[in-house]
């Protein structure tokens, strides 16, 4: 990932990280002790502060081939997000972000995971507040997955890719959860924010909070993953890598077959 | 098919929807939250396209989810409040780490009312923002984007209008499944998923190609390290101020904020300048935009004025009892149905199977 | 206009160049029709002329290619676009909006044309491709004549002075691909374009050309006027193969030219015997067959008996209700009304072959078709081999020719030994060549005591194919007979040599040459 695309991820990421762990942080005297405002500030800055990182990573960096492949991509996740049972059928929809996050690499991917979600979220009626951290979480996740080691290939990697999944499918619900925490349980109860206590505290609530409400479908979203990745990651990779090669994807001309006019 | 006459710009439904959900998060006046919700659905019937109806339902749902998850947990997890006693549940022990943590107990009715008024205030947020993104199809939005986003927007407008193909792509692939039996399990999802992608990126390809010999994707112009600069000033600015206003330090912390969004903003208009790019129709912002967003802001800003003066009015005790002004500037918000363009917009669909 | 100065390509990976030494000029204002054997290099020459290649699909050139002044070297495909217009092979995959009238637009917005100036040009391409009554509709619901119109439309809203097209109709029925010819005739004559068009269906366009390019299988190419050009090669229309055959001294390019030559001959010349039809035992049978979708009716209360050991191509525009009838002939898809009574196994290619391989490679496709009908490892291949000999096992799918990739799916669905073989328009993308040994290999099956039964818009292939002829409009059959009665009974459906010899009905080459002799 090129030096200024890593500086503008890492900026959003930590303010998005200040968004997803601001109950842990917040202060009893700050304005923004009450529960509803916060978010609300976070959730209306994040969209555009994440714009402008996607500006950053697409706007003369990505050319016809790419937008196309992220175009494609993306409706991909979309139709898959439907299929998903629980939980806005989040499962599948990391299948083509992890996918074309390996096979496009890190800068791809963040883009790759904010589109993905972003329409499938336009197209299954899941905008609300909630999706400016869906975006940066699924970006997170195809940034990540285009961060894994290069060298594997064949049946280790997708092990490695596998292996991710599940790690991403936990990570991802523990930190929308968090975001979710306030929302869904507001104040007054045991297993909610009581701003000013110890992080701690705190964070023993959250994960009491966590494991009655989304740990299961967590489990049950790294589960499908796996099995997912397993069946078709081989065959969906190797068709990502044809059309890359087919197309001359990256700038030097890769190995392998040329395109069908040649038989 | 004729055209209607004019179409309301996107925007101004976003702006209207979000204003009534920014006054929606500052009451938990039960009436007065129902009214919006109704205000927002008779909009959206009123005014919404072909697929609206069906999407707004959906958000009706996740509102309605919400509200019962909100008393549930309350219920269930309430930390025992003061007064009359509804009924109890039987406590439920947990481990030793989880101390502080009771399951059931008594119930009360004033548990029960917190939560039905928080888990409606956020029901009705969700329903407003659902009720903008029935109202404003998006790709109309997306064509009034920056041109810094140009890239990112067409790849969108590209996907929203690849997923009916690919649907259709399904379809046909699990006809032709029947052709051949397949005796191995492990294949059978291969069977369906592998044409189904490789058709996909077949038609990357072909889209790409299509994209690039009618312009898309000329060499820039100079001046992306002036956007970078603008850029990272404006993120790292508003990190602090992020985390500063958290801490407490309020004043600076917003103005870092501030500050620091005008930088980034700032940075993407200018890197859209860096790109030459029209848009073939494009929705104007007129008198009855204004108008529109106006009416939602007027609630808004009733709803703060009446919040400063008289806190309580909105946060009733007991029976609700919603102000008159605001219940107006709620009803006044419902005049964009008669004041905003005609909108006959196409909904989604996936193309038909042909017969052939 | 265009120049090519000792022009040569060569793929990645490639074992020879795909374009070799190639000097062309292509002057302004000409129509130029590039042909050759498919996989040649037709698509490659076409895509250096807008810089495609080599920028975006990699490779390595020498030589030059400059195109109104331009070096496509020096210029990104998205430069061009003010002076070239391409328009690929399947014009509705490179739809990026949804509506007809942005598409249009799209064009101009990547170039920056203020919108009242996109306007003006907007409505005057609309009415240039006589499309303007489809502009609000959604692109992806039109037919393929009017989507392929829209692609062109699309690309000549940036007003270039080069229109280069991929084989715009080879998947068109007829109608549909006049249509389009008569648009790019009115490019060339009425705007003065320079149009270059890649084709290996001639027969329409062969005449209307001004200069033709042969591109032949070792990358070398010849061009000059289309007479000249075609000289020997085997890759023509019937009306010049009969030309050729009957030792005219001008060979015709036209049916005008060819009715006008063919004058003595048809005094000359007598009927031949009708080969009446002796049906064999019916292999499968429809009885008031109806299959609808939705409201949408697409066969309508059919009843059609097929028998074995006759090829029958089943015409008709597209819509009329082919792909559902063999649909529901096959079983795969379940008739609303009436029923189908089969013999043995029914086999179906359908019109994306494609949507059924799925595995890496031929050899991996081949060893599993084997498996699941539980023969021993080698038989699909040694049907794929006598169908079309000569493909890498190694070789994936998806990089096959059309006609490759259809022998693939055919081998497939033989190992099931059927009684009847069903093939969905198997004609599209199949030069010359490729047809006729389709037409041996459908002959061989039908002779192996076997239903054949195929849809085509391509009139010559069931010319050269058909014993029976089937017309099929809205679902219901209108004819139904010997090929010879079916296909010399309307001017849409005749083949060039059924129009040459017109009242005569003679169907191909050979049924004349054995006349004469």
């Amino acid at each position: 990932m090129k030096g200024r695309g890593l500086v503008v991820v890492g900026l959003v990421s930590v303010i998005g990280v200040i968004g997803f762990l601001w109950p842990l942080i917040v202060q009893a005297d700050s304005t923004l002790a009450h529960n509803e405002d916060a978010p609300w500030l976070i959730a209306i800055m994040l969209p555009l502060l994440l714009a402008v990182v996607l500006a950053e990573l697409s706007d003369g960096v990505m050319d016809a081939k790419r937008v196309a492949m992220l175009g494609v991509l993306a409706a991909l996740g979309a139709v898959l997000r439907p299929l998903g049972a629980g939980t806005g059928g989040i499962e599948l929809v990391f299948l083509p972000i992890i996918l074309g996050g390996r096979a496009f690499g890190p800068s791809f991917g963040f883009v790759l995971g904010s589109v993905t979600l972003f329409v499938s979220a336009l197209l299954t009626a899941g905008v609300g507040p909630w999706l400016p951290f869906q975006m940066l979480a699924a970006a997170w996740v195809g940034m990540g997955a285009g961060m894994l080691p290069k060298r594997p290939t064949g049946r280790g990697e997708i092990t490695v890719l596998a292996v991710y999944g599940a790690v991403s499918a936990l990570g991802f619900g523990l930190v929308m959860n968090m975001y979710f925490w306030p929302f869904t349980v507001g104040a007054g109860t045991d297993i909610s924010l009581q701003a000013g206590a110890a992080v701690w505290d705190n964070l023993r609530r959250y994960l009491a909070y966590h494991t009655a409400t989304s740990l299961g479908w967590d489990v049950g979203r790294a589960v499908t993953n796996v099995v997912a990745i397993t069946l078709v990651g081989r065959g969906v990779l190797l068709a990502l890598k044809r059309t890359a090669r087919k197309a001359a994807f990256d700038s030097v001309p890769a190995s392998n077959l040329a395109t069908s006019s040649q038989i | 098919m004729s055209r209607p006459l004019r179409r309301l710009h996107p925007g101004a439904w976003w702006l209207w929807a979000l204003f009534l959900a920014a006054a929606a998060s500052r009451t938990t006046d039960l009436l007065l939250l129902a009214l919006l919700v109704a205000v927002a659905w008779f909009m959206v019937i009123v005014r919404g396209s072909e697929g609206s109806g069906r999407i707004f339902r959906i958000y009706l749902l996740v509102g309605l989810f919400v509200l019962v998850l909100r008393v549930g947990f309350r219920v269930v997890l309430g930390g025992g409040a003061a007064g009359d006693v509804l009924f109890t549940l039987p406590e439920v022990a947990l481990p030793s780490w989880a101390v502080g943590i009771r399951i059931g107990g008594e119930v009360t009715v004033d548990e029960i009312t917190a939560g039905l008024a928080d888990g409606a205030r956020l029901a009705t947020l969700i329903i407003c923002v659902g009720a903008a993104n029935s109202l404003a199809d998006p790709r109309r939005l997306l064509r009034s984007l920056p041109l810094a986003l140009h890239s990112v927007g067409t790849a969108v407008v590209v996907a929203i209008g690849l997923v009916p193909q690919l649907i259709t792509s399904v379809i046909r692939v699990r006809r032709a499944t029947a052709l051949r039996t397949v005796k191995s399990r492990r294949l059978r999802m291969r069977r369906t998923v592998g044409p189904v992608v490789d058709d996909a990126l077949d038609r990357t390809l072909a889209l790409a190609v299509a994209m690039e010999v009618r312009g898309f994707g000329k060499p820039l112009g100079a001046g992306s390290r002036t956007v970078f600069a603008f850029t990272t000033t404006g993120l790292g600015a508003v990190a602090i101020g992020l985390y500063l206003v958290l801490d407490g330090t309020t004043g600076l912390g917003f103005a870092l904020v501030a500050g620091g969004l005008a930088a980034t903003l700032f940075g993407l208009r200018l890197a859209g300048r860096r790109r030459l790019v029209t848009v073939y129709r494009p929705e104007l912002w007129r008198a009855s935009e204004w108008v529109v967003a106006a009416m939602g802001l007027l609630v808004l800003v009733v709803v703060i004025v009446i919040g400063r003066s008289n806190p309580t009015a909105l946060h009733p005790v007991g029976v609700p009892a919603p102000p008159l002004y605001a219940t107006f500037a709620v009803l006044a918000a419902a005049l964009p149905a008669w004041l905003a363009p005609n909108e006959t917009a196409r909904g989604l669909r996936p193309a038909r199977l042909r017969p052939s | 206009m265009i120049r090519f100065t000792d022009f040569s390509l060569t793929y990645p990976e490639a074992h020879s160049p795909t374009l070799r030494d190639v000097n062309l000029t292509i002057g302004q204002g000409l129509l130029c029709l590039v042909t050759g054997a498919t996989g040649a290099g037709k698509t490659s020459l076409l895509g250096a002329i807008n810089g495609l290649v080599p920028h975006f699909t990699g490779g390595h050139v020498s030589g030059s290619v400059v195109v109104g002044g331009r070096n496509t070297r020096e210029t990104h495909p998205s430069e061009m676009a003010d002076l070239v217009g391409y328009v690929g092979q399947d014009p509705a995959r490179g739809f990026v909006t949804e509506v007809v009238e942005y598409e249009l637009a799209y064009g101009m917005e990547q170039a920056g044309v203020a919108p009242a100036a996109m306007r003006a040009r907007v409505e005057e391409t609309l009415d240039l491709l006589g499309i303007a009554h489809l502009r609000q509709m959604p692109a992806a619901d039109l037919s393929g004549g009017e989507q392929q119109r829209v692609a062109i439309g699309s690309v000549l809203t940036a007003h270039p002075q080069i229109l280069v097209l991929d084989e715009p109709t080879s998947a068109l029925d007829p109608g549909a691909a006049e249509e389009v010819l008569a648009a790019i005739t009115r490019l060339v004559h009425d705007l003065g374009l320079t149009v270059v068009v890649a084709e290996h269906r001639l027969e329409r366009i062969i005449q209307y050309a001004d200069m033709v390019v042969v591109v032949s299988g070792d990358g070398t190419v010849a061009s000059g006027e289309p007479r000249l050009a075609i000289g020997e090669s085997a890759m023509v229309p019937p009306v010049v193969e009969l030309g050729r055959a009957v030792g005219w001294d001008t060979v015709p390019l036209s049916v005008r030219e060819g009715r006008i030559q063919a004058a003595k001959l048809r005094e000359q010349l007598t009927e031949p015997t009708a080969v009446s039809l002796v049906p064999g035992p019916s292999a499968v049978t429809a009885k008031r067959l109806s299959v609808t979708y939705g409201p949408v009716v697409a066969v309508r209360d059919l009843s059609i008996d097929l028998n074995r050991g006759e090829i029958c191509v089943v015409m008709g525009r597209n819509g009329s209700g082919k792909s559902s009838l063999f649909w529901a002939l096959h079983g795969a898809l379940a008739p609303d009304r009436g029923s189908v009574h089969r013999a043995g196994p029914v086999g179906l290619v359908p019109q994306t072959p494609g949507d059924l391989l799925f595995l890496p490679t031929v050899a991996d496709e081949c060893g599993q078709a084997d498996l699941d009908a539980g023969l021993e490892r080698g038989t699909c291949r040694s049907i794929l081999d006598e169908v079309v000999p000569g493909i890498g096992g190694e070789s994936h799918p998806r990089d096959l020719s059309e006609g490759q990739r259809l022998a693939l799916v055919l081998a497939t669905q033989l190992v099931t030994q059927p009684d009847v073989v069903l093939l969905d328009e198997p004609t599209r993308g199949l030069d010359y060549a490729a047809k006729r040994n389709l037409v041996a290999v459908l002959k061989r099956l039908a002779g192996e005591n076997r239903a054949v039964v195929l849809s085509t818009h391509d009139v010559e292939f069931a010319a050269l194919a058909a014993d029976r002829v089937t017309v099929m409009a809205e679902g219901e059959i209108v004819a139904d007979g010997p090929a010879a009665e079916v296909l010399t009974a309307t001017t849409l459906f005749a083949p060039q040599v059924a129009k040459v010899m017109a009242p005569l009905p003679f169907l191909t080459v050979p049924q004349v040459m054995e006349a004469i002799a």
